[in-house]
């Protein structure tokens, strides 16, 4: 199978306000390239939350995609302080996020679990202390 | 919920339930409702031509109500909508609403729009 299209973004930790930006600009990119809608949507879902997650978590980190024949395949790494209870935090409703970002709409505990929902494929490869990378892929 | 019968922007803000803040495209349908203040609970859930009612009023609601391809974000309870807000909303191209209906006022309302009972 042939790679098509790439694309990389770094994500700033520190800028809440931007939070979401590679995540909508990955949606407008798949719609220009004829992606199915469906497909478009699960991949968009599941970057967002990957990409808050490293705003909120991990003080940034970087995305790239990899649009395939039949695929979206989405690497989100970060240098944060790892995930030391993987199992705990694909559970709905648990969530680390202090107040002052739950005031914002953020830490509602869904993020994880959307971004399994949202992806046909999901690994979490993480290191406590070391960092995080999250591999989804959406098939379509 | 889905609306049996889809209304417009235009529709409902001539309605009078709502007052215009922005308006991308005031002909696109409003097809279903999805109340949330939050911003995961929205995007895994809002259907695209849905309107989003919400009390939050920062700007990390776009790209989120942008994602699930929402047609309009309604802002309930009378919440003071910020600059920040509308300014975002217009470079995303989110129609933006206010009311001061709490959201479960609005909820209703939506409903009798679509049901033809106002």
């Amino acid at each position: 199978m042939s790679e098509v299209f790439k694309l990389h973004y770094d994500v700033d930790g520190e800028n809440f306000m931007a939070a979401g930006a590679a995540s909508s600009d990955v949606k407008r990119v798949l719609r220009q390239l004829g992606i199915d809608a469906g497909a478009i949507r699960k991949a968009a879902v599941a970057m967002y939350e990957g990409e808050i997650n490293m705003v909120i978590h991990a003080g940034g980190g970087v995305a790239d995609i990899t649009v395939g024949d039949d695929y979206i395949e989405i690497i989100l790494s970060d240098k944060g302080p790892g995930i030391p209870d993987v199992e705990k935090a694909m559970q709905e409703g648990w969530s680390t996020a202090p107040d002052n970002i739950r005031a914002l709409g953020f830490g509602a505990g869904m993020g994880l679990p959307n971004m399994k929902k949202y992806s046909d494929e999901m690994n979490i490869d993480t290191v406590v202390g070391e960092g995080t990378t999250v591999t989804m892929r959406i098939n379509f | 919920m889905k609306y049996e019968k889809p209304f417009s922007v235009n529709d409902l803000i001539s309605s009078g339930g709502v007052s215009a803040l922005f308006i991308e495209d005031g002909e696109r349908l409003i097809t279903g409702g999805f109340a949330t203040d939050l911003l995961s609970h929205g995007i895994g859930n809002a259907a695209s031509g849905d309107a989003w009612l919400t009390v939050l009023s920062n700007p990390n609601i776009i790209a989120p109500a942008s994602i699930a391809d929402v047609t309009c974000i309604i802002v309930c309870d009378s919440t003071p909508v910020t600059d920040a807000l509308k300014t975002k909303c217009e470079a995303m191209g989110i129609s933006l609403l206010s009311t001061e209906m709490p959201i479960t006022d609005m909820s209703v309302y939506l409903y009798k729009l679509q049901a033809g009972l106002l």
